[in-house]
């Protein structure tokens, strides 16, 4: 560590009974943008080849060194500062290689930083911690004009590089304005990671103005008190001056006040778009929540229905069984009356003169062919059940919440894109929905995703509707359009074309899609024209349907009786 | 699907008129039917009390059942039901109806009359067509009014009434009954489904749609003025998503207040009565090239007069589902009639697909900023105000810290209603009722124990005046035997504040002081005595606390304030007007 941090013993009552355990699977929680100045210095000071090979070390791109937001995991950063500090000799020299081009990492920002106080900047630096790390607090614990004790918690190990990393880049704050580096003094630091610091910097007296002020004020004394000045043409021409003077610094004054004011105003629309931003990172992290929620779904009932099915053929081969004993037995049961159908046509030949004679011969015929219809009733039943039963649980979803829910959605799938949303609702909407939520969100996941996926510029709107009995949701998109010929063929497994699809898109979404509207008794219906934009409109059954909507075979053909019953290709209007 | 009236069988029980009646009402969707009952209206109210699906308001006096009545179809959008007995029992509804009529609420109105053979003979109470004619007095103030004759017309005309109610721009309508109908048998049920009787008004030009996008996607200053008649239409989010889209910024009218919420961004606030700065000197500016008017009749109280500097630098266009307000002030370039959520839908929908991968030419972004934070309002120093009493615009910035952000705000008229529009910001949850196309006092104070008879999961609030309060305030005794939780705040000046103040800018300036009270009112006292909950306020940062109390109550509750009486109300262009009415 530099001169300037002085390291206090550990503080380490709060360390005990914590498991190290807690990474589980490498979530990204910060912001690679924080380590741009030390990329930078690694690319000029050794190459751009040791660049690659220190980043490839770490399990990232050097492409993601570029200053925007990119988001890792911590073991990522932690390997990242590791490779790094072992191309220097020392750690001053890794703290000089964290700070390197420190003021370019600001951009355009750096320019209106003299509207700004180091103060002002080290608050914002607390404030938007969570522009660079999402399993962090950071805790103001005392603040004065020219110092700032902070409290600084991890929610995971961090390693003493990262705490090096950080404390140089906090002390470096003032060089921004030209002022020395802070003074960091490190109160405690545990192996945790935890750690109390204060910040000391020095406060840059602006000594113009008054200066300004008390020479001209010196000037105004001398020509009013003491008559120094000629009478005459030359005090009128020197006072409007002066007067002029006056004027001008009043009115620097008053600029350095808006501009003051357009600084602060920039840091809260700075704030509102990093909030924006890890709201968006939010939403990205709950889509993929849904996605291994859905996956863990799918394979447990995969599981089931395998077990069910090992079942069912077991069944089968006894109800086989049954049929050829019964099928056996039938076919003797069959023989008598055939029998006794012979018989009384011989007797009708041979002794059908009599009246009562003919009557019995005909109850008899009558009874055995009676009793044969019953046998071949009982031949022909047949139980028709389908083993593909999908299950699913309808619970009540809230539209208003759902639309308000999808907003959300749409704008952070569309994060970082030339692209509007507009999603509301209109009054033919549903107050509320009985669905199986995973359902919903799949097939709704996949609509917007695939909106946001295949626009490039424009917008996305989407309309909460409905008409009597369903709840419809209407996706429209200004993208690439879907060509008329290829549009049944979007529904079908891996049956659009690959060039067409977007990059890691396997070409399975809308078929599932189809599958499940058809499980629910959902309904879909598709427009479309290249280069203007595709319109998908669900709807969705208000409450479940009675009967599960399954397809009567499997394969292809199972896919276009889904097609026909359950897709309306529009065609779009001139 | 329509039913032919089928033969009931013999030994089956035939429905009567009152049963068939009650079942239309059900069937649209009406719950609650206020009113007092009387004599010759009683098998009607007798009905409702006895019926599973309806429930049964009786109010303090009939002009409060007209205007609860009103409350509740606002606050639900859905149809209302109010009832008097003949003669005074009918003609006291008359003010609260003709508020519904003027602000286009859907309401059905249901009066008594003599038996139709005691017509003419001058039974008691009688208002035949020969004599005082019931019909013909509410025939200006309703969509519809009529007297049965038949117990076999009654479904025919109750359908009627219904269409005329519900579709189009909504309105109230009046059945006059003959007492001898109700219990009346019918051969058979005459039913038909509400989806067969009732068209429904979403239809819309395509033409004019496509007119009006061309016109809006290349405007560089777009602006919407937003009125009321956004409300009934569901249409508050397709606004919002078209407002967005362009981007354009957005007026309200003083009684459209809240239709968008004025926390966003683009909101100016209330163009007109009492309204916004920036409202004002965008939508009058030089810079506003296309004006999309939403449900705004562009009436005196928006209009500032009419003046002429509504009209935009490149084209007005109106939206209204009344073809006759169609260009009724201003002449228009694009005319658009229909319901306002079908066709803001449309739009949106239609300017997503027409910019395509465009950016919109709206040069809004880059303006200055508008007015936001205390700057907005009139006199915002004191809305910061410390001094004691309270001053009426601290008081309203003190509510707004603790006015849940999904509450009904109602408005009565007066004073404090000027306050109110300029003072309260509605955010996107809320609701702000004001009944401005008559204005009549009193509504506001007994219109929201009908909205919260049916809206009963969001805060209820009332922001009236005394006089007010005066006027109608017995209906509060309604809410407490009803238990219905409606917060009513007060502001008590001991006069009739808008005149007062008003006076002395009208004619020969002289203050009216017969407005100002004799004795002093207590508020609080009169809420204690009528078995609300009631505090008295008359600092600045006390009510926050009050309101947080009167919430946790879940009770009718009176918070009376005392303000500065000598602060005028922003008064603004009114009083110049009644000042040219008075001269000309």
């Amino acid at each position: 560590m530099s001169a300037e941090c002085t390291v206090i013993p550990l503080r380490s009552d709060e360390s005990e009974g914590v498991s190290v355990d807690r990474f589980g699977p490498p979530d990204p929680h910060i912001n690679l943008r924080i380590v741009w100045g030390l990329g930078r210095w690694v690319a000029e000071q050794r190459g751009a080849e040791v660049l690659a090979r220190v980043a490839a070390a770490a399990d990232i791109s050097p492409d993601q060194l570029d200053g925007r937001n990119h988001w890792v995991s911590y073991d990522r950063l932690e390997a990242f500062l590791a490779e790094c500090r072992a191309l220097m000799a020392s750690d001053d020299e890794f703290e000089d290689a964290c700070i390197y081009r420190m003021s370019e990492a600001y951009g355009p920002f750096r320019f209106a930083l003299w509207a700004v106080t180091p103060r002002l900047m080290y608050k914002q630096a607390v404030r938007t911690m969570h522009m660079v790390s999402s399993i962090c607090t950071v805790e103001l614990v005392a603040e004065g004009a020219n110092f700032m004790r902070v409290k600084y918690v991890p929610d995971r190990p961090e390693s003493y590089l990262m705490s090096l990393s950080r404390f140089a880049q906090t002390s470096a704050i003032p060089t921004l304005w030209g002022l020395p580096k802070a003074q960091l003094t490190v109160h405690s630091r545990d192996d945790w990671g935890r750690s109390e610091y204060e910040v000391k910097w020095r406060v840059k007296l602006n000594w113009l103005p008054p200066l300004a002020g008390a020479t001209l004020g010196a000037i105004v004394t001398a020509v009013v008190y003491f008559g120094l000045l000629p009478s005459g043409p030359v005090a009128w021409a020197l006072l409007p001056v002066l007067g002029a003077a006056v004027g001008h610094i009043m009115d620097l004054h008053r600029t350095n006040r808006l501009n003051r004011n357009y600084g602060e105003s920039q840091n809260e629309a700075l704030q509102e778009l990093a909030s924006a931003a890890v709201e968006a990172q939010r939403e990205i992290l709950e889509l993929g929540r849904r996605q291994v929620q859905w996956t863990h779904l799918v394979e447990e009932q995969l599981a089931e229905r395998t077990a069910g099915l090992t079942d069912m053929i077991e069944s089968l081969g006894r109800q086989q069984e049954d049929r050829q004993d019964r099928l056996r037995g039938m076919s003797h049961d069959l023989r008598s009356p055939l029998q006794i159908i012979t018989s009384a046509v011989d007797m009708l030949h041979a002794r059908g003169d009599s009246e009562q004679e003919r009557a019995e011969c005909i109850g008899e015929l009558e009874g055995a062919v009676t009793s044969m219809r019953v046998h071949l009733d009982q031949l022909m039943g047949v139980v028709v059940a389908d083993a593909r039963m999908v299950r699913h649980t309808p619970q009540k979803v809230d539209v208003a919440a759902l639309t308000t829910a999808l907003r959300q959605r749409l704008k952070a799938f569309v994060f970082d894109q030339a692209v509007r949303t507009s999603v509301f609702s209109t009054r033919e909407a549903p107050d509320h929905i009985m669905v199986d939520r995973l359902v919903l969100d799949r097939v709704l996941d996949n609509l917007l995703t695939n909106a946001a996926k295949y626009t490039e510029r424009g917008s996305i709107l989407v309309e909460v509707g409905g008409t009597p009995g369903y709840l419809t949701i209407k996706v429209s998109d200004t993208g690439r359009g879907i060509e008329r010929e290829k549009m049944e063929a979007i529904f079908v497994p891996e049956g659009s074309d690959v060039k067409g699809r977007a990059p890691r898109s396997f070409g399975l979404g809308l078929s599932i899609v189809l599958r499940l509207m058809g499980e629910i008794g959902g309904r879909l219906e598709v427009m479309s024209r290249v280069g203007r934009g595709t319109t998908f409109w669900a709807h969705f059954p208000v409450k479940p349907t009675e009967a599960p909507v399954v397809a009567s075979r499997s394969g292809e053909g199972a896919y276009a009786e889904l097609l026909e019953r359950v897709v309306t290709i529009r065609r779009p209007t001139p | 699907m329509i039913q032919p009236a089928p033969r009931v069988p013999p030994g089956v029980p035939r429905p009567r008129v009152v049963d068939v009646f009650l079942r239309y009402l059900v069937a649209e969707e009406a719950r609650v039917v206020f009113g007092i009952p009387g004599g010759l209206l009683h098998p009607f109210f007798e009905a409702v009390e006895a019926s599973q699906d309806l429930r049964l308001i009786v109010t303090k006096h009939e002009q409060g059942a007209a205007f609860m009545a009103d409350g509740y179809a606002r606050a639900t959008g859905r149809i209302s039901v109010c009832g008097g007995t003949s003669g005074p029992g009918a003609t006291n509804l008359l003010t609260g109806v003709a508020c519904a009529f003027a602000d286009g609420v859907p309401m059905v109105v249901v009066t008594g009359q003599a038996a139709s053979h005691a017509l003419g003979k001058g039974a008691a109470q009688e208002t035949n067509r020969e004599d005082m004619d019931i019909v013909a007095m509410f025939r200006p103030v309703t969509k519809y009014s009529t007297m049965v004759t038949s117990a076999a017309s009654v479904p025919h005309h109750l359908r009627r009434a219904l269409r005329q109610a519900l579709t189009g721009r909504p309105g109230p309508v009046h059945l006059n009954m003959p007492v001898d109908l109700w219990e009346m048998e019918l051969d058979g049920e005459d039913w038909f489904d509400p989806d067969t009787y009732r068209p429904r008004t979403t239809t819309f030009d395509r033409l004019a749609v496509k007119q009006a996008v061309e016109f809006l996607m290349h405007a560089e200053h777009p602006v919407i003025l937003a009125g009321a008649g956004l409300r009934f239409s569901g249409a508050t989010g397709p606004l919002l998503s078209l407002a967005e889209m362009l981007p354009a910024r957005v007026a309200t009218t003083p009684r459209g207040k809240g239709v968008f919420p004025e926390d966003h961004p683009l909101s100016m606030g209330v163009l007109g009565f009492a309204g916004h700065d920036d409202a004002r000197e965008v939508v009058l500016g030089p810079e506003t090239d296309v004006l999309l008017t939403v449900g705004a009749s562009l009436n005196e109280t928006t209009t500032f007069n009419w003046s002429p500097q509504i009209r935009p630098s490149k084209a007005l266009l109106q939206l209204d589902i009344d073809a006759d307000r169609i260009g009724r002030n201003y002449p228009v370039d694009v005319a658009l009639v229909g319901d306002a959520q079908a066709i803001l839908v449309e739009l949106a929908y239609h300017m997503h697909r027409s910019l395509g991968g465009r950016e919109p030419r709206s040069r809004w972004s880059v303006a200055e900023p508008l007015s936001r934070g205390h700057e907005r309002h009139d006199r915002p120093e004191l809305r910061t105000s410390d001094r004691a009493p309270v001053t009426p615009q601290r008081w309203r910035a003190d509510l707004q810290e603790v006015l849940p952000d999904n509450a009904i705000v109602f408005s009565d008229i007066g004073g404090h209603m000027l306050f109110n529009i300029n003072h309260l910001i509605i955010g996107g949850r809320q609701s702000f009722l004001l009944n401005l196309g008559f204005g009549s006092m009193g509504h506001g104070t007994v219109a929201p124990v009908g909205a919260a008879l049916g809206s009963t999961k969001r805060p209820i609030f009332a922001i009236i005046g005394d006089a007010c309060f005066t006027m109608n305030g017995l209906e509060l005794l309604t809410a407490v035997e009803y238990d219905t939780p409606v917060i009513w705040v007060v502001e008590n000046n001991n006069m009739h504040g808008i005149t007062w103040h008003g006076s002395q800018l009208v004619g020969s300036r002289r203050p009216l002081d017969s407005v100002r009270y004799r004795r002093p009112l207590d508020v609080a006292g009169m809420a204690r005595a009528m078995g609300l909950a009631a505090w008295t306020v008359d600092r600045p940062g006390q009510i926050q606390s009050v309101i947080r109390e009167a919430l946790s109550l879940a009770g009718p509750s009176v918070v009376e304030v005392r303000p500065d009486v000598t602060i005028p109300p922003p008064i603004g262009e009114r009083a110049q007007s009644i000042a040219g009415f008075i001269r000309r």
